[in-house]
């Protein structure tokens, strides 16, 4: 269809104003301001900004909890796909459903629940203080609550793909003689990577951009465990906006990579499989 | 490849009888070469009863033991008799619905701007649409303090005329618009692209006007993906924290919504109010997946993966 | 083509309007402004006394002279309230607990930089102490600050980028390691301080949900009022201990002038300001554990406030100017010292 042909179905232009103002309204002028103010300033000072030490090391942390999470959750995701989509047993509608629920809770609820379980009033912590092991304010917390707000990603986006799988393959496998694993591993992962690819992606992206669960569980140590949200809204209170909105650009084109990259990737397998 | 047993002869079709050749060396039943043994069924079952209970079962129970810890009537107490609570309620249930009802228009606008026509520049709204996404909450608020602070010419003229931005309401409003843009929107294309403009378009031949065809063809058959778009919304809506924190002004009583109002409420030790007011925003979440479930398992909707949504390049 | 454009614009308008029509529709649920309301901006531990101050306004007899006004409070880290006023809130008053963001707020035109000349007597309503909070029966036996050194504790403290408590805390600790030992001794003594502090929350209220909630840390650097606090709430498990020196903590307090002129409050925030040094205000200030100004009702109370060798900004650096270069900006002395510490 030639796309500058006349539209047949009525409503494009209206359509097309109400879409354009909107986005223009919501999304560039926000995020133009940011770049409008960041680069106000001399590139100079911009980049000082940006890759002071005490930012890095926020990137830094932000990088690694945020990977962690997603690399676990997307083993953790795989297999709650998997029980879920091939198995039959006593409560799984309602781990199904239940699934979903940190995408509908407010991070902020997250963060202090888990924090208060976790100390010494709480169950958890109690118990694992009584085996001398104290949780909070660590990086291995962190990564835990980042896990609980990640998980419904890699399972949703691993669900449907393996409702749909196509049994006729793994049928033909076993018949060559393969056993399960070498089936799993080379008929059933093949088919679900893209799915998991970008299910990790999103874990990772949003594990970037949490602020809410960890503020409260984590140690917030400038230089040490502070990750790049709890940096913005610091350099924010500090009224130190040259020095947010330099560590905002640096987070943002992070993600859009992450966006990117995906973008490609996807395209890639679509024309390749 | 390895040749199958017997069938060397007579130059058949190598295509092999299925079920004679799995019955004479394969697992007894057809059905079992697609399943596990009893055993790593039985230890990944449990494996996932473990992630999911130790990840998300556990800390949900413990939410809502702390908030009925001093029972019942006291649970309600401490939500219902704090003024500032229940206008933390009162805000969070203004603020979602209208962030919802405007990405709502903007979803159907845009869906269908996208679904029904090619033009130049479709790739790039697509990317916008998607760049919430992508955006930290965080950053969201971080921008709008940008945009409408005392620094930038947007700021000075909304002070001139006298208009309440930041630390209040709208502020709010439009970071919790712009970080619940993208879902209403994706829940509608594949819907869209599913169903083919074929009806609309015979009804248009007929003789139909734009808002005919709009609200006798279309908005029926997008109906349930609509709902489901807009259940969707409404509860990362209602449970936005970053941003808001953000751009509000901490104003006790006054610009709280439910998700800050738990945080204040947690550093100022009211126990089990915190919790309280917690596990009534972990109820709405319930409810809100209650619904999802309801929409998918009757009404047979499928909630199509992020991929599909997509649309073909 | 051109019914395209104007189809394109009124879909453009439509959404403009609707978008708008909305923010505004939002406005419902904001602060209502009917009736006459003071807006009152302050530091995060301010919560209790402002609320006590308000409460007491509105029961007695003054409410009505006053033309019963309602009365809000917004608490923030001194620092982030700063930035908030400035960049809007429509606070009448405001009220921080560390200079230099005043000093911001009034290069910004916001409110008057010499604050205390505008109040009654030229002096703030109050002062406070900085003090130390530990575990029942003192375990490690802190009795000041170099203590905090040489005994194996877990600090809790603010963070100091953001908290104005945390900043004084950082300033009177320097300077009773200077008067003990040198300048150069006293940088090495903060990067130490720093090392032991395990978290740093963003305020005062914060830190101390964690150290008296959380149970996290040994001791916790706070100021009188928020430790008389927690050591009541904690039925004795934790103890107060006063450092021989500390910081002269005084608030900065004023009108923001340009809110309270487009709002109309002027005379009734100059009422406020001259209220807060009448006995009833002095007394609840008291009864909070702050220091009040009022000889009479410091008298009363003496018990309660022990003398504490006072720390002022000239014995430091001269003047805040100064203060600020040499320790809080960025690159300054706590910069450093959290990059050194962090490096453990």
């Amino acid at each position: 269809m030639n796309r500058l042909a006349p539209k047949v179905l009525p409503g494009f232009g209206i359509t097309l104003g109400f879409t354009l103002t909107y986005l223009g309204f919501l999304v560039l002028l926000p995020l133009g301001a940011l770049l409008f103010q960041a680069l106000s300033n001399n590139p100079f000072d911009f980049f000082r900004s940006a890759f002071h030490p005490r930012a890095l090391s926020a990137y830094w942390n932000s990088f690694s909890m945020a990977f962690s999470a997603a690399v676990l959750n997307t083993f953790i995701g795989l297999l709650i796909a998997w029980v879920l989509v091939r198995y039959r047993f006593f409560g799984r509608r309602f781990m199904d459903a239940v699934i979903d629920l940190p995408f509908a809770l407010p991070t902020s609820v997250a963060g202090f629940v888990y924090s208060t379980l976790y100390s010494e009033r709480g169950w958890l912590g109690e118990f694992l203080g009584q085996n001398g092991i104290h949780l909070t304010h660590t990086w291995f917390l962190t990564v835990l609550v980042l896990l609980f707000t990640g998980f419904p990603f890699v399972v949703r986006t691993v669900q449907p793909v393996l409702e749909e799988l196509d049994g006729d393959l793994e049928e033909a496998a076993a018949i060559l003689g393969a056993n399960r694993f070498q089936t799993f591993i080379h008929v059933i992962m093949p088919s679900i990577l893209p799915a998991l690819i970008t299910g990790f992606s999103l874990a990772f992206a949003r594990g970037l951009g949490e602020y809410g669960s960890i503020v409260f569980v984590s140690s917030n140590l400038p230089y040490r465990s502070e990750t790049g949200p709890v940096l913005i809204v610091s350099r924010l209170e500090e009224n130190a906006i040259n020095d947010a909105s330099a560590a905002a650009i640096v987070m943002l084109m992070a993600s859009f990579g992450m966006l990117l990259l995906i973008n490609t990737l996807q395209k890639r397998r679509q024309s390749n499989g | 490849m390895d040749s199958f047993n017997g069938d060397k002869v007579a130059g058949l079709s190598p295509v092999p009888n299925v079920a004679a050749e799995a019955a004479s060396f394969a697992p007894p039943s057809l059905r079992d070469c697609r399943t596990e043994s009893p055993f790593i069924q039985y230890t990944l079952i449990i494996l996932a009863w473990f992630f999911f209970l130790g990840i998300l079962g556990i800390p949900i129970l413990y939410l809502f033991t702390q908030a009925f810890s001093v029972g019942i009537s006291l649970f309600f107490q401490s939500i219902f008799a704090d003024k500032d609570t229940l206008n933390s309620i009162f805000l969070t249930l203004t603020i979602a619905p209208l962030a919802v009802l405007l990405n709502t228009v903007f979803g159907l606008n845009a869906a269908w701007l996208l679904t029904r026509y090619r033009f130049p520049g479709r790739t790039l709204i697509l990317t916008l649409i998607d760049l919430p996404f992508a955006v930290s909450p965080v950053v969201t608020g971080l921008c709008l303090v940008i945009l409408a602070g005392s620094r930038t010419w947007v700021g000075y003229w909304l002070d001139r005329l006298g208009i309440p931005f930041l630390n209040n309401t709208p502020s709010m409003v439009m970071g919790t618009m712009f970080v619940t843009l993208p879902i209403i929107v994706r829940e509608l294309i594949p819907v869209l692209e599913e169903i083919g403009p074929e009806q609309e378009l015979a009804a248009t031949s007929l003789g139909a006007n734009g808002t005919q065809m709009f609200l006798r063809i279309t908005l029926p058959n997008i109906a349930i993906g609509l709902l489901y778009g807009v259940l969707l919304c409404n509860a990362r809506a209602i449970g936005e924290f970053a941003s808001v924190a953000v751009v509000s002004g901490r104003i006790a009583g006054a610009t709280e919504t439910m998700p800050l109002r738990v945080e204040r409420l947690f550093q100022e030790y009211k126990s089990p109010a915190d919790f309280a007011l917690a596990s009534l925003l972990a109820l709405m979440a319930f409810g809100t997946l209650l619904a999802k479930g309801l929409i998918e398992n009757r009404l047979n909707y499928r909630h199509h993966s992020v991929k599909k949504g997509k649309m073909g390049q | 083509m051109n019914d395209y454009l104007i189809s394109i614009c009124k879909g453009a308008m439509a959404c403009l309007v609707l978008v708008v029509g909305a923010l505004f529709l939002s406005l419902v649920a904001s602060p209502r402004r009917g009736s006459l309301e003071l807006l009152h901006a302050s530091f995060d531990t301010s919560r209790e006394i402002l609320a006590a101050w308000h409460q007491e306004i509105t029961d007695s007899p003054v409410s009505n002279a006053w033309g019963n006004p309602n009365f809000r409070i917004s608490n923030a880290g001194s620092a982030a309230q700063a930035r908030a006023v400035r960049d809007g809130l429509p606070a009448d008053i405001a009220s921080l607990n560390f200079e230099p963001d005043w000093q911001i707020l009034a290069k910004a035109g916001l409110v008057a930089s010499d604050w205390r000349s505008r109040l009654p007597g030229g002096k703030a309503p109050w002062h406070s102490s900085l003090v130390l909070v530990v575990r029942k029966g003192n375990p490690h036996d802190i009795r000041d600050w170099e203590d905090l050194l040489t005994k194996p504790v877990k600090v809790i403290m603010p963070n100091p980028k953001t908290s104005g408590v945390a900043r004084l805390a950082v300033l009177s600790f320097w300077e009773a390691r200077r008067r003990a030992g040198s300048p150069a001794s006293a940088d090495i003594d903060l990067i130490s301080l720093c090392k032991k502090v395990p978290v740093f929350d963003p305020s005062m209220r914060t830190c101390t949900t964690t150290f008296a909630q959380k149970g996290i840390g040994d001791v916790q650097i706070t100021w009188e009022p928020e430790a008389w606090l927690e050591v009541e709430e904690s039925a004795g498990k934790l103890e107060l201990i006063r450092p021989k020196s500390s910081f002269r903590i005084e608030p900065a307090i004023g009108m923001v002038e340009p809110v309270a002129k487009s709002k109309g409050t002027i005379l009734l925030v100059q009422k406020y300001l001259e209220w807060i040094y009448n006995p009833p205000a002095q007394e609840i200030l008291a009864k909070y554990h702050f220091r009040p100004l009022d000889k009479n009702v410091a008298k009363l109370h003496q018990d309660q406030f022990p003398p504490v060798d006072w720390i002022t900004i000239q014995d430091i650096a001269g003047d805040w100017d100064k203060a600020v270069e040499i320790f809080f900006k960025d690159g300054g002395l706590v910069d450093r010292a959290l990059r050194e510490a962090a490096k453990r």
